[in-house]
């Protein structure tokens, strides 16, 4: 097995984490990814623990290598889930949008490694006391819910504050991301759009054209104007109309909250393009061709050894 | 004495304006986004010593105070 601390710590081939998207990240690809030798990751979303249960089971019949579930607590779900995935001891648990530490020691007790998606320094020192073997520094770059912080400022940051290996998300889709990110000190990178337009990825057809169609400046972010509610996105019919309501002067934090409900689903399930919400990060634009999973790991990991080998030739 | 120390690292942290602060102060008065709150708490923490995550229950710069005394037992 590889060196690389993420690698020894979480036992997979290639410090490369797919990430928990919800209505995308699922179990066929999640195994994947893992039979790639990369970790793949089962979005929990906001679904419930039969769903959860459900996908655990499935992944297992497909992979016999580590992957993970990524939990969003503030899913209304959140606590079933929490015990579910002990119960069936997944070997890796995310996390996101808050904090984990109610539930750490249960998932401690059942012996699973878990790693919080952290958007600032503090994020990451708690989620290190409360017992996190790694966290994921994701930068603001990424698609979905996102921090301020940019991925170039906030890894290099929560690398020097805590004493666990960090893994780099946010702006992330080859080689030269990734050999970046461990110029920044991370151990390891998480990807999410790169693997949307995956062979394997069930996601509908039109949202993996929407990447492959997306330029540098196609993404935009909701819900900037009330706070914890930022959201990256491909710009179309659906954030246009969401961005005038959102900044609309008697439009409340509730009614943009409201505004959001289904969006991702219909662009998920019903590729419906213009009331879908079709989460993606900044990187879209260097996404430009349908490849298998294993193809991507292998070229973005290829990519960064051979940078990394020539990278005194820089200077 | 905690109220005081809270001052400072919130002037230091967030450059608030901090003779505005009491203990009745809201926490959602303030202008703080979820992850200055993080940030302020970690700080505290680091300061007292204490462990304090996230809470709905800590609403005023009171009830942070009534928090850091009881794990200090002070």
């Amino acid at each position: 097995m590889s060196e690389n601390p993420i690698c020894r710590l979480v036992g997979i081939e290639k410090p490369i984490f797919q990430g928990g998207m919800a209505w995308i990240s699922d179990a066929k690809l999640a195994a994947a990814v893992s039979n790639a030798g990369g970790l793949g990751i089962i979005s929990a979303m906001n679904a419930d623990e039969t769903y959860v249960a459900g996908q655990i089971d499935l992944v297992r019949t497909l992979t016999d290598k580590p992957f993970g579930v990524n939990v969003m607590l503030q899913s209304p779900h959140a606590e079933g889930v929490a015990h579910i995935l002990a119960e069936k001891k997944v070997p890796v648990i995310t996390t996101g949008a808050g904090n984990p530490a109610k539930f750490m020691p249960l998932w401690l007790e059942a012996g699973i490694r878990v790693i919080p998606v952290v958007a600032s320094v503090a994020m990451a020192k708690m989620a290190a006391r409360s017992g996190a073997c790694a966290v994921v520094a994701e930068g603001q770059e990424s698609g979905g819910h996102i921090g301020e912080l940019t991925t170039m400022a906030l890894v290099p940051q929560v690398c020097d504050a805590v004493d666990i290996p960090v893994i780099a998300a946010g702006g992330i889709a080859d080689g030269r991301g990734m050999a970046a990110a461990f110029m920044l000190g991370a151990k390891g990178v998480q990807m999410g759009t790169a693997f949307l337009v995956a062979n394997e990825c069930g996601v509908h057809e039109n949202y993996k054209q929407m990447v492959l169609q997306a330029g540098d400046i196609s993404t935009v972010v909701t819900g900037r104007r009330f706070q914890a509610s930022s959201c990256r996105c491909i710009k179309n019919a659906f954030t246009r109309d969401f961005l005038r309501i959102e900044y609309e002067p008697a439009t409340t934090a509730e009614d943009v909250g409201n505004l959001g409900v289904g969006a991702l689903r219909r662009a998920a399930v019903e590729g419906d393009t213009k009331t879908g919400c079709f989460l993606a990060g900044q990187i879209s634009g260097l996404v430009r061709q349908a490849k298998s999973v294993s193809q991507i790991i292998d070229e973005v990991y290829g990519g960064c050894l051979s940078l990394l080998k020539g990278a005194s030739q820089c200077l | 004495m905690e109220l005081e120390k809270i001052k400072e690292i919130m002037a230091d942290s967030v450059n608030f304006d901090v003779e505005t602060i009491t203990e009745e102060t809201r926490f959602d008065s303030m202008g703080l986004d979820s992850l200055d709150i993080v940030d302020l708490l970690m700080r505290v923490d680091e300061a007292f010593g204490t462990q304090t995550e996230p809470s709905s229950s800590l609403v005023t710069v009171g009830d942070l105070i009534a928090h850091i005394k009881e794990q200090t037992n002070a």
